[in-house]
């Protein structure tokens, strides 16, 4: 390469700059597609694997880790058996416990499905955020009728704190309305990125209230509000939930359970008496217990329990649902090929076009491979420009997009901008641009050898 | 220096019939030819075999006594960018670079002939320029299609002598160009030539140029029979 070279390099450039700079555009776009895709993508995943980064074990019946996990934070398939608030209280007792957050499931409102919990699941469940406040308005539940919704609740359906909503029992679209106690919204959750943001969430308290007077999904008897807000006084001459045992063991648990009433962090879930969960969050003193505690769960001798480390089994649970994505990804692979065949049939034209060009410079002493090398070096140019545009386009729509991001996708990451992760794909797309630039190159060089020094007119 | 030809023959394997035969042809440094004849009888193959582009089947091409029939691809590419200045009928410039660009192109393959200024390049192109009379100043910097077409034969001129190659080849470079442009160019590229040393060979079918040259040689005589004294006009 010397100084003439360099400007005949630049000058054929220079020359074609309009055609050029539109090829080098498109591609600059097909790589902020794939950056921007692959960044939504990571941060999906890690919003995901950390929708109850809080929390270190999730305990239930016996079952397989996916689907305790798919049903205690998606709410999808069918629970297990129930735990017992014995078996709560006892778990809360273990010395590297630190809390417990009860859960119970079963309903739903609107397509939505309602969590029941404590007022600790916004402490120690959800994902502290990195900016901003937990909740997008109001606050955590403290009535027993009150409930907090997740911001696609609240977005689908327009709810704001003071609005009044009706829980359905069950989750499909059939079950009969909890309508003799309608509840308040309280509460509106920023966007986490969690499941929680399709929750409705009440506390445990409200979950037996309002099953109060059901058995077997039937209702036989109304309640109403005023009943529910003393629960203590209404209880007594209350039918029990649907899941529940016999009144005499209910009585039983209740006196268990009040000699509990010193421990920290479980009595609120009992308090209102429901005697039974679909299951708990538990969270540790130090986490390096866990492995431990997971064991001695799983050897409690009364219920046959599972506890799952969630952050292991959401990782396979990605596994399964993340084939969108790579759907998504697998197509914006597929447009930056696209471009890069495009820049192939450009080069084709404008070599056909340049064939006076390159008889001139091979009579000047360029050799076939000179040339060839001449195209190479554009495409590699032409790469390098693309690449370095396309991400400098990336991180630029990203931090535009970044309050946006934080809504769609959540609080988690502390910054929605690509990584070096994504901006890897650079280093397929230059080898990638010669390999498309050999397509011409080859064809210049028979040509070039065919055509000598002479082209005919 | 000296080109030397000897029992050259090449076939075109592809087109059939066509074949090209010279017996022997010998041009002292210096020397200024003029090879003329009809298009169609065989010019740009001979050319096109003078400056390696093709090869012969037979016989030895030789410049300053190095067979170039013997060279490989890229060797007789380098050897043509070193000791071959060529010129087109027309459009022999790139024409989105400067005329400067165009001119300093003749040495862009040619490390040697680049070695052999002794002078700056830019220094170097403006005596170019201005010994065939290009106003270095004016039209140094503009792009070569923005010139006429005398002047663009001229930058051409400029470009096949700079660095000053053993060999310049023209290929009917006035064709394109009316009659004061054409003596012209004649004129100041044989008086650009350097002397002692440099063979200038001109392929035309236009007999009135013969006067300019040393020797004139016709087509069908360089293919028929020995030509060694040639005839002096």
């Amino acid at each position: 390469m010397n100084a003439q070279i360099l400007t005949l390099l630049r000058g054929s450039l220079a020359n074609r700059a309009f055609s050029l700079g539109l090829i080098v555009v498109t591609l600059a776009c097909a790589v902020a597609l794939y950056v921007g895709v692959q960044n939504v993508q990571r941060l999906t995943r890690a919003s995901f694997e950390n929708s109850i980064s809080g929390v270190d074990l999730v305990v239930a019946a016996r079952g397989s880790d996916v689907q305790i996990l798919l049903n205690t934070v998606f709410g999808l398939g069918a629970s297990g058996n129930l735990v017992s608030d014995e078996t709560v209280a006892a778990v809360a007792g273990m010395p590297e416990v630190a809390w417990v957050v009860p859960l119970a499931l079963g309903d739903s409102h609107r397509g939505f499905r309602v969590l029941g919990t404590s007022p600790e699941f916004f402490e120690r469940v959800i994902p502290s955020p990195s900016s901003g406040a937990l909740f997008a308005a109001g606050g955590a539940f403290e009535q027993i009728l009150e409930a907090v919704v997740g911001a696609d609740v609240a977005e689908a359906l327009g709810y704001m704190p003071g609005d009044k909503i009706v829980l359905q029992h069950g989750l499909g679209d059939y079950g009969a309305a909890h309508d003799d106690l309608p509840f308040r919204v309280h509460g509106v959750l920023a966007r986490t990125g969690t499941p929680f943001d399709r929750t409705v969430l009440v506390s445990v308290e409200a979950i037996e209230a309002i099953h109060r007077g059901w058995r077997n999904g039937q209702q036989l008897m109304e309640l109403s509000p005023e009943q529910v807000e003393k629960p203590k006084e209404a209880h007594e001459d209350e039918h029990h939930h649907e899941d529940e045992h016999h009144e005499e063991e209910h009585h039983a648990e209740e006196h268990h359970e009040d000699e509990h009433h010193g421990e920290e962090h479980n009595d609120h879930a009992h308090a209102g008496g429901l005697d039974a969960l679909d299951g708990f969050f538990v969270g540790l003193t130090e986490r390096r217990n866990v492995v431990r505690v997971q064991r001695n769960i799983a050897d409690y001798e009364s219920e046959p329990l599972t506890a799952v480390i969630p952050g292991v089994t959401l990782a396979q649970i990605w596994q399964i649902i993340g084939v969108a994505d790579r759907g998504f990804r697998a197509v914006s692979l597929l447009v930056i090929a696209l471009v890069l065949l495009a820049m192939t049939a450009m080069t084709v034209l404008s070599t056909d076009s340049r064939r006076r060009e390159m008889a001139i410079l091979r009579a000047l002493g360029a050799s076939p491979s000179t040339l060839v090398g001449l195209i190479l070096a554009e495409a590699l140019f032409l790469a390098i420009c693309a690449s370095v545009m396309g991400l400098g386009l990336a991180v630029g729509v990203s931090a535009l997009a970044q309050q946006w991001l934080t809504q769609t996708i959540g609080l988690v990451a502390t910054t929605m901008l690509p990584g070096w992760q994504e901006m890897v794909i650079v280093a397929y797309i230059i080898p990638a641009a010669l390999v498309a630039g050999l397509v011409p190159a080859l064809r210049l060089y028979r040509r070039t050898v065919q055509d000598g020094i002479m082209v005919e007119r | 220096m000296t080109l030397q030809i000897d029992n050259l023959q090449f076939s075109y394997a592809s087109t059939g019939g066509f074949n090209l035969r010279v017996p022997s042809l010998t041009l002292e440094a210096g020397t200024t030819c003029l090879l003329l004849g009809p298009s169609g009888s065989g010019k740009s193959t001979f050319l096109s075999l003078l400056a390696g582009v093709l090869v012969a089947d037979h016989g030895r091409v030789a410049l300053a006594g190095q067979d170039m029939s013997q060279f490989s691809g890229a060797r007789m590419d380098r050897f043509r960018g070193t000791h071959i200045g060529f010129i087109y009928q027309t459009l022999n410039l790139i024409p989105w670079l400067s005329v400067r660009e165009n001119i300093a192109l003749g040495l862009a393959f040619a490390p040697q002939r680049r070695a052999r200024l002794k002078a700056s390049l830019g220094d170097i192109i403006s005596d170019f320029m201005t010994r065939l009379d290009l106003d270095a100043g004016a039209l140094g910097e503009q792009p070569a299609r923005l010139l006429s077409l005398g002047q663009q034969q001229r930058v051409a001129a400029a470009r096949a002598l700079v660095g000053a190659p053993d060999l310049v080849l023209a290929d009917e470079p006035s064709s394109a160009l009316d009659d004061a442009n054409t003596e012209k160019f004649f004129d100041l590229l044989i008086a650009g030539l350097d002397s002692q040393r440099q063979v200038l060979l001109v392929v035309s079918h236009d007999a009135r140029l013969a006067p300019r040259f040393d020797r004139v040689i016709k087509m069908e005589d360089l293919t028929k029979e020995p030509v060694t004294g040639g005839a002096r006009e």
